[in-house]
């Protein structure tokens, strides 16, 4: 069943909203070597992690609301606001809307790094604000309040499989009449605990893919899914979701499309198969959730002119292709696993 | 710094009021009331905040609702524990 | 919300604070009085809790150092479990068979309690995949029986155990998996313990769900886990269902985000949906297994619930049993919820002596027959979910 998506917002590396996004990609539509010098407005440590600003919001809900409000639900919300200014629902979403938040790791800059193994327990004890913010369905929480969304809501927890995991239980919730609308997205931050993990465990320079390093990012992206209405004409849509294991028998269906991927490429097993490929980590970097940002500039490539052909550039789909465009985001997860989110126009 | 100052300032400070400066909040102004729009978290951090710096406990939620009036009725808190 | 197909339950396991299995938990419920007690790690702390013994984890796991307590309290009931829907990993490995798991702690949350559990590892140094890895529960439990469906760890607070069965459902019904293992596990753990008691939410002593002086909750652990299972498996083995997953109905407060709804307007639709899933109204309910916590503004809201929704239906907390075990409890006292259908008798709200004058009802005080084959469990959120699960034993075919 498809679900069509009426609107995205992102959060990222690159900077707010689609349109910044779409410069990004017509900027280095391609890897760079460097990923420092992609000249997207991310700051680069020493890790070259793309971290994400969200002065923005500010502009967007008074700052007084969201004094409690930690960096990593501020990007979700941030998100979720210009998914809905994208959709033309500024004044609001139906009050049934469901909510699905899909994080690959949590709030690690409030878990990882406060509830450090090394602190005494004496000190451990967080405030009442800091643990609210700990509890993993935090972002969902703040979203629905703000938004005003009384649906169905789910918090996803399961790193690299959390997105297709989401997407397919929007469309679930769709076509089981749950809600006639679900705003689905992803959250993952960056932390202290994740830069040393990085610093420990990854030898950047080299990577393990052989195409170079692959630096660590954070960010947003969350879209209106709704059931198809009769005005859909060339509306985006999320075609299907199909997810494989390492158990799963061989075969499982990759789609003839151009795909996008995230990670370290390390696991090559579909990449010959497929017609063409490309990979934006050199815009807003790879951690477990960076599928959902794949997923919003597969949208773009579809609905903006030219640009799939700059991102695909050995990729002729022919007019079969044109008549049916569709681009697949796929995310290799290290347990073997895998998802594909298939998106049309 | 005067207790009440301090107490001002953690109040900015830990609840993250970053448009209201301490000397602007009234020794006996309504600390829930309209204008700073505090709620029940607000609360239950202040109590677990003047733990921390003051060392007094505040048992539940009805206690801290008086307690936790204004500036002035913490304050006193403060002291008469302190002193005791 | 449409009415949607029951889906059959054929198999359950528990373990908590009350019991090392279901029989055992079920036993407790109907006879004894509860005593939480201080964490044994933290003996000098005031605030009791429920923790599971370790003489009910079985003793080879102990043997096991790759495992954090959340999963092996999954895997004590997973295996009960599947002994009692007659499955074994053999028998499902041609199948499809997905793993939906809700939780709290159990997502790894931090490096604390992997520290301490698993001795002899440096969690300093460990990337983040090897983390998730090592303790996200439905993700150790789909490697670990080497199942080959969907798997997925929900965190959605203190509705998460029960979210996972109404999900779980979803999945047998699209036709996507032949059976799902589904519910709820969460562990002890310091910085919870510490942040509930810093939010005033905890009582120094036993918690008194609905009493007049209830004064907070009581924390807990534990897991319980559901096999549901198609249909055409179910026939083509040979076995009947135990019990049916008749309706399940989700909805947010978008009110506060450790407060409930003073009017419970989530609740209100959540089981709205969860009777119009299952195709019922109010008076073919037998009884209501509530989210009852001890803290004054859940119960309060459950009260009047209650009063307004469901007058005269019979319904009571188990958490005076369990305390409140956080991600697992939807599905501990979903089992418990069908056990008691079971058992045509539903447990004393243990901890309620004082009826609340300011409530307008109040749950039973005496281990009480009931009449009837469908019954609901209810959890109300941190974050403001409410999620309502019906369960019935009749089946409609």
């Amino acid at each position: 069943m498809k679900a069509f998506i009426r609107g995205a917002g992102v959060v990222g590396g690159f900077g707010c909203r689609l349109s910044r996004l779409e410069a990004a990609i017509r900027k280095h539509p391609a890897h760079d070597s460097d990923p420092a010098a992609s000249g997207s407005s991310a700051e680069v440590s020493a890790v070259s992690a793309f971290t994400a600003k969200t002065d923005l919001l500010d502009q967007l809900i008074p700052p007084r609301t969201l004094r409690r409000v930690d960096h990593y639900a501020r990007m979700a919300i941030l998100a979720s606001h210009l998914a809905l200014e994208d959709a033309g629902m500024g004044n609001g979403v139906p009050e049934n809307t469901g909510l699905i938040v899909a994080t690959g790791m949590g709030p690690t800059a409030n878990t990882l790094d406060l509830q450090a193994a090394d602190v005494a327990l004496t000190d451990l004890a967080l405030s009442p604000i800091l643990f609210s913010n700990s509890v993993q369905n935090a972002a969902a929480a703040y979203i629905s309040m703000l938004l005003k969304i009384r649906g169905p809501s789910l918090s996803i927890n399961q790193y690299e499989m959390a997105v297709p995991l989401a997407f397919q239980t929007a469309i679930d919730w769709l076509a089981e009449g749950r809600t006639e609308t679900v705003l689905v997205g992803s959250i993952d931050c960056f932390s202290k605990a994740l830069h040393e993990a990085s610093l420990n465990c990854r030898n950047l320079k080299t990577g393990d893919s052989g195409q170079g390093a692959v630096p660590v990012g954070e960010g947003s992206a969350f879209f209106i899914l709704t059931l198809p209405e009769r005005q859909d004409i060339r509306c985006p849509f999320v075609q299907q979701v199909h997810m494989g294991g390492a158990s799963r028998p061989a075969g499982a269906p990759i789609p003839n499309t151009p795909i996008l991927y995230n990670g370290n490429g390390k696991n090559t097993d579909f990449m010959g198969q497929l017609p063409a490929h490309a990979n934006f980590a050199h815009l807003y970097g790879t951690f477990p959730t960076s599928m959902g940002l794949d997923v919003a500039a597969a949208m773009l490539l579809l609905r903006t002119e030219h640009l799939l052909p700059i991102s695909f550039p050995q990729f002729d789909g022919g007019p079969a292709f044109h008549e049916n465009p569709r681009i697949g985001c796929l995310k290799q997860g290290v347990t073997g696993d895998w998802g594909v989110i298939v998106i049309g126009r | 710094m005067t207790l009440k100052d301090q107490l001002k300032k953690l109040i900015v400070e830990d609840l993250n009021l970053e448009d209201v400066l301490p000397e602007a909040i009234g020794d006996d102004e309504p600390l829930f009331g309209d204008r700073f729009g505090l709620d029940s978290i607000d609360a239950v951090e202040l109590v677990f905040q003047l733990k921390k710096h003051f060392g007094v406990v505040i048992k539940n939620q009805s206690e801290g609702r008086s307690i936790l009036q204004s500036v002035n009725t913490i304050c006193a808190f403060i002291e008469k524990r302190q002193g005791a | 919300m449409n009415r949607q197909q029951p889906v059959s339950i054929s198999g359950m396991g528990c373990i908590c604070a009350a019991g090392k299995n279901l029989p055992d938990c079920m036993e407790a419920l109907f006879s004894q009085t509860p005593t939480p007690a201080p964490p044994r790690s933290l003996p000098e702390a005031q605030h009791p809790v429920f923790e599971v013994p370790d003489r009910f984890l079985p003793a080879s796991d102990f043997q096991n150092m790759s495992m954090v307590r959340a999963v092996r309290l999954a895997l004590a009931a997973t295996n009960e479990a599947l002994t009692d829907a007659g499955l074994t990993p053999a028998a499902l490995r041609r199948k499809r068979v997905g793993v939906v798991i809700g939780t709290n702690v159990g997502s790894g949350v931090s490096n604390r309690a992997l520290q301490r559990e698993l001795s002899g590892i440096d969690c300093s140094c460990l990337s983040p995949a090897e983390r998730f890895v090592l303790v996200n529960p439905a993700q150790w439990l789909a490697r670990h029986f080497d199942f080959s469906g969907p798997h997925v760890t929900i965190v959605n607070a203190c509705s998460a155990g029960g979210d996972a069965i109404g999900l779980a459902g979803t999945w047998i019904r699209s036709g996507r998996c032949d059976v799902v293992i589904a519910g709820g596990t969460d562990a002890l753990y310091e910085v919870t313990y510490y942040g509930f008691i810093a939010l005033l939410n905890s009582d120094t002593a036993a918690c008194k769900p609905f009493d007049l002086h209830r004064n907070g909750l009581n924390l807990g652990e534990g897991a319980a886990m559901m096999v549901l299972e198609s249909e055409a498996m179910l026939t083509n083995r040979g076995k009947k269902a135990r019990a049916f997953l008749a309706g399940y109905g989700t909805a947010a407060d978008a009110y506060h985000l450790t407060a409930p709804h003073p009017q419970g307007c989530g609740l209100h639709i959540a089981v709205q949906d969860a009777l119009t899933s299952a195709g019922c109204c109010p008076s073919d309910i037998a009884f209501i297994n509530a989210h009852g916590t001890g803290t004054r503004e859940n119960d309060r809201v459950e009260s009047f619930f209650f009063n307004q929704v469901f007058p005269g239906v019979p319904f009571g907390s188990t958490k005076g049993y369990t305390g409140h075990t956080l991600g697992a409890a939807g599905a501990i006292e979903a089992a418990f919820t069908i056990a008691s259908l079971e058992h045509q008798k539903m447990p004393a709200t243990a901890g309620f002596d004082a009826p609340d004058p300011d409530l307008p009802a109040h749950p039973l005080t005496e281990p009480t027959a009931i009449s009837g084959t469908t019954a609901l469990s209810q959890t109300l959120a941190f974050g403001g979910n409410n999620s309502v699960l019906a369960f019935t034993t009749e089946s409609s075919a």
